[in-house]
């Protein structure tokens, strides 16, 4: 006698062992499995030659396997190996080049660097898991991006103010120093608002593969940069005067905000360049 | 029967411009590319499935659970605004290539 709950067991079984996943999109394919099996026999077949035939037409499990392979985004596991390593890179030149991490010894750096590897894979992963897809996955690395130029432009214009209110500080100021801090001021307020106008002026990518990816590589490019600087070169510029490191700091701030805003530009640039 | 790579090419703008008309799920939307199409129009059922996946990654379409008025789970597929755009996209190329069909046909009987 054949049983139909039975047999859709059987066969889910079989889709499973190909390597359909569950829940999705294997509960899909049941669903319509057994919507089919529903109208089959609406049109009279009995239970087996419904089955039989709802199985046929849903398609043999290997081949949609290739399928589904196709639709998990190849680009989602490029930028998540792309943030291990950038992640991986970071932990070990703290390690290594800190001064509090010389004391570490070479086991417990491994130890940290493969800690901090998965902090960041994870940390990626969900946030990537949070976007859904590819199309949002690359909204979110861009918000990241602008978000660099606000916060820029936001601290460079507190701390030209600071410097301004402070006598003791202004003082110090020669006329070029005051050029360079407005100027990288003016830089990163441009990178949010001025981004927009030259995009026209930036090559219009066209292959969207492409475009995605270098401009998802300069929100964490922009970071890498301020960290490189907080790490390296300001314990270097102790000795140097406030006038210099003010200067120098802002202008460290202006570059992470126009490699921040960069990946926005690309993408207008290319609206811009299909639209006309 | 059409060839399997016409029906390949033409799933994308089939699906976006049914999705135009409001949420579907899966089994209603080839029951209805195949009446549309007389059932010349054949996918492998199960092949729909990939197809729906890949447009929701690349942002096309969205997708959520719901349950039917039967009481059976679906999952209801549906326009996004990327979508619109693609499925604008579409309508242009095709009607451009049955433009020049249309064009060199009639010319073969003049």
């Amino acid at each position: 006698m054949f049983d139909l709950e039975k047999s859709i067991a059987e066969w889910r079984k079989q889709m499973l062992a190909a390597g359909i996943k569950t829940p999705v999109p294997l509960e899909e394919l049941e669903i319509h499995l057994r919507e089919e099996i529903e109208r089959q026999m609406k049109l009279g077949l009995n239970e087996q030659k419904a089955f039989e035939i709802s199985v046929s037409r849903v398609g043999r499990p290997e081949i949609l396997v290739g399928e589904f392979k196709k639709s998990e985004g190849r680009l989602i596991k490029k930028i998540g190996i792309f943030a291990a390593i950038v992640g991986a890179v970071i932990i070990s030149r703290i390690l290594t080049e800190h001064p509090d991490a010389r004391h570490l010894r070479p086991k417990e750096q491994t130890e940290w660097l493969i800690a901090g590897s998965v902090i960041v894979f994870f940390g990626i992963g969900i946030a990537l898991l949070k976007a859904g897809s590819e199309r949002g996955v690359v909204r979110l690395l861009k918000l990241v991006g602008v978000s660099y130029s606000i916060f820029a432009s936001a601290f460079s214009i507190f701390l030209t103010t600071l410097c301004l209110a402070e006598p003791r500080i202004s003082s110090a100021f020669t006329i070029t120093d005051w050029i360079l801090v407005f100027a990288a001021t003016a830089v990163s307020i441009f990178s949010i608002a001025g981004l927009r106008q030259v995009c026209g002026l930036l090559p219009a990518i066209r292959n969207s593969q492409i475009r995605t990816t270098i401009g998802i590589a300069f929100p964490p490019l922009g970071a890498l940069w301020m960290l490189a600087y907080v790490i390296f070169i300001i314990p270097q510029q102790v000795q140097s005067r406030v006038n210099h490191s003010v200067a120098m700091f802002l202008w460290a701030l202006a570059v992470m905000s126009l490699l921040g805003g960069m990946g926005y530009g690309l993408e207008k640039a290319a609206r811009k360049a299909t639209a006309t | 029967m059409i060839r399997k790579e016409l029906v390949a090419a033409s799933a994308e703008p089939l699906i976006l411009s049914l999705l135009a008309k409001g949420e579907s799920y899966g089994y209603a939307i080839i029951q209805e590319v195949k009446a549309r199409s007389d059932g010349k129009l054949n996918w492998t059922d199960g092949m729909l499935y990939p197809v729906l996946h890949r447009m929701e990654h690349r942002g096309l379409i969205k997708s959520r659970w719901a349950e039917s008025e039967t009481g059976r789970k679906r999952k209801y597929y549906s326009l996004k605004k990327d979508g619109k755009t693609a499925m604008a996209k579409h309508h242009e190329q095709w009607s451009l290539v049955h433009s020049v069909l249309a064009g060199l046909k009639k010319e073969q009987y003049v």
